[in-house]
């Protein structure tokens, strides 16, 4: 006991550094966490929201039942985000899978396309690759996605996420759109309709 | 209640009708006004707590996707209500996320609030929250708050009120037209039957009949008083005719009265006629007695012979007396009967002047109750009293200078009278029996005492004494 109490100082000094050291390691992580979330934290949030408020037609759901597929063509960080942030969670009962594509080939089984801004100048190839399958395609701010034939397109109003639908694109799919969801967005056209 | 004590039974039916319906209307208003704010509370409790949840429904879109513009656009449409002063939603975090009315001064609204379904009513407000789930129900993303004035209940209340008034004074009106109306159906035959009952006793005309206006009590009332009136009439009749009866009657016992006063009067004046008359008879009488007896004096004048001249004297007095007693009658009250003491003063005074002796003192001492007797009674004792006082006077007191005679009438216990006749003088012979004598004036005595049935006794005992017991005839 003797020695424990003579020895105290020293187990002391050692919590106080290991403390400091473990402060340290969480700041460099707390902006991201604890003060406003980033840009792609809340398109996380967003595309997690959309599935809430979208029915896929009954065909769309039946192969792959028990999970809700989110397909990204993205760079690497951006899927990092999206799988942390809603990587775990469940909607419509069904756990989300975030799957990374390479390849076109790949992206007809997904439900959500996330198209990034990258994928842009690719976008009618991908679009038509996917053409007449129910997935619901999102744009990360591609000029002219919606018009191109993609459904929904974020576009960043004064520093603030929000989206465009286009409605049309998603009857032509069979996907049901939520009025609440449409309220939301800017509802803009293709001329698809017109071309056809 | 002044009123229903009124003077007239229109007053009071109609006050009843109009009371009575007014107490029921006033009720049945009162009872709506209750029913509706009721209902009407229920309805708005209703209405703000469906919106709130339409809102509550509409703004998880808004929450997930962090859409101010989108909540407030949806707490715009809880204006629709317009009960609901202010609205707010709340996030998760229970922060204010938007308000209604957008620029509102936030220390109005709670800062932060629990997460859960209320209701609750604060000084006239009403305050809901609902809870914002997520679209597949899995969370609580927040809350929709709303606070709801119930003032306008207040308002509904007045105007409810004031229609009710207007409802219940057109009512009251229309109550009033009606019972005024309808009261005459029981008031018409009730006052006629007043005015025939006040007619029947002003005029005491019992011959007019009362109308009936319908077969119910009322009617029933109108039948019995006409029967009264019936009867009435009858006993008046019956009563009319006894009355005449009797006042003829009575004027035929008047007449017989009058008949028999002018009657009595006659018989009156009649005997009033005879009473003269016949005091002018015993006057008449005494005068002829008093002639007769004032000539047999005359002719005493030339008589020389005494024994002669004591017979004349003797028939002197005795017509005299008679004449004495016709004076009497004729003074007297009732020509009937005279005052048989007075007589006897007269009488006695009249035979001492007639026997007196220059040398004798007689004295007179008489005892006479106050009796009267009647005209033959009278004349009888007179006659025997001129007889026995004669005699006294002739013959009791010779030899004597001084005498008394006494003269007594008594009425004794037995309806009878006791006279005494007496002197003090030499006492009556004992050798004549005074009932057979010669003697004319003891023989008259005698005749009279037997015409009075009376009875005579003579005692002879210092001086004679003769007592007469006899009824009046």
């Amino acid at each position: 006991m003797r020695r424990d109490v003579r020895h105290t100082p020293y187990i002391w000094w050692l919590v106080i550094i290991v403390s400091v050291g473990i402060s340290i390691s969480y700041a460099n992580t707390a902006p991201k966490n604890a003060g406003q979330p980033t840009e792609y934290e809340v398109k996380a949030a967003f595309l997690f929201n959309f599935a809430k408020f979208v029915e896929w037609p009954v065909s769309a759901l039946v192969s792959t039942d028990s999970v809700l597929i989110i397909g990204v063509l993205a760079p690497e960080d951006v899927v990092d985000v999206f799988k942390e942030v809603i990587g775990q969670k469940v909607v419509k009962n069904r756990r989300i899978l975030i799957r990374q594509y390479y390849w076109y080939r790949d992206i007809e089984f997904c439900h959500i396309l996330f198209v990034g801004n990258n994928e842009s100048k690719r976008l009618p190839r991908i679009l038509n690759f996917i053409k007449n399958k129910p997935i619901l395609t999102v744009g990360d701010q591609i000029e002219g996605f919606a018009e191109a034939g993609g459904i929904i397109n974020f576009v960043l109003n004064d520093k603030l996420v929000n989206f465009e639908i286009n409605p049309t694109a998603a009857k032509r799919l069979d996907i049901q759109i939520s009025s609440k969801l449409l309220r939301l967005a800017t509802i803009v056209d293709d001329d698809q309709e017109a071309r056809e | 209640m002044k009123i229903l004590s009124g003077p007239s039974i229109k007053q009071k039916l109609t006050s009843i009708i109009i009371i009575t319906s007014c107490i029921a209307l006033f009720f049945a208003c009162l009872a709506f006004i209750i029913f509706d704010r009721v209902t009407f509370q229920k309805r708005l409790e209703a209405n703000i707590d469906t919106i709130t949840q339409i809102a509550a429904e509409n703004s998880n879109a808004s929450l997930l996707f962090n859409n101010k513009l989108d909540a407030i656009r949806v707490l715009e449409s809880l204006k629709a209500e317009k009960s609901i002063e202010i609205a707010c939603i709340y996030d998760s975090s229970k922060t204010i996320f938007a308000t209604l009315p957008v620029s509102i001064d936030t220390t109005i609204v709670p800062k932060a609030v629990e997460l859960k379904p209320l209701r609750e009513y604060k000084h006239g407000y009403m305050i809901v929250q609902k809870l914002v789930y997520d679209q597949d129900k899995s969370a609580v993303l927040g809350l929709v708050y709303v606070k709801a004035s119930m003032a306008i209940m207040n308002s509904r209340l007045k105007q409810i009120i004031y229609i009710s008034s207007l409802f219940l004074l057109i009512s009251i009106f229309i109550v009033s037209a009606i019972s005024l109306q309808l009261q005459n159906i029981i008031t018409t035959p009730i006052l006629h039957l007043a005015s025939v009952a006040r007619d029947v006793s002003l005029q005491k005309d019992y011959s007019v009949r009362a109308r009936k206006f319908s077969g119910d009590e009322l009617g029933f009332l109108t039948d019995r008083f006409n029967e009264m009136l019936i009867q009435i009439q009858e006993r008046e009749y019956a009563l009319q005719n006894a009355y005449d009866e009797l006042k003829t009657k009575t004027d035929e016992l008047e007449t017989e009265l009058n008949v028999r006063r002018v009657a009595e009067q006659q018989l009156k004046n009649s005997l009033s006629e005879k009473e003269v008359l016949l005091r002018e008879i015993h006057h008449r009488v005494k005068n002829n007695l008093q002639v007769i007896s004032s000539l047999i004096y005359l002719q005493t004048k030339n008589i020389t012979d005494i024994d002669a001249l004591r017979m004349f004297r003797d028939g002197q007095n005795r017509v005299k007396s008679m004449a004495l007693i016709h004076e009497e009658l004729y003074n007297s009250k009732d020509l009937s009967s005279i005052d048989f003491g007075a007589y006897i003063k007269n009488l006695s005074s009249h035979l001492f002047h007639s026997y007196r002796e220059e040398s004798k003192t007689i004295i007179l001492k008489s005892d006479v109750d106050d009796i009267s007797l009647n005209i033959d009674t009278a004349i009888n004792c007179g006659m025997i009293i001129n007889e026995l006082v004669s005699n006294s006077l002739k013959h009791a007191f010779h030899n004597m200078t001084r005498g008394t005679i006494h003269i007594g009438l008594h009425a004794t216990n037995t309806h009878k009278f006791l006279m005494t006749i007496g002197d003090d003088g030499s006492g009556f012979p004992r050798h004549i029996n005074f009932r057979n004598t010669t003697s004319l004036g003891l023989q008259l005595v005698c005749n009279l005492i037997d015409q009075l049935n009376g009875t005579i006794e003579l005692t002879n005992n210092q001086g004679t004494e003769f007592k007469i017991v006899f009824a009046e005839s």
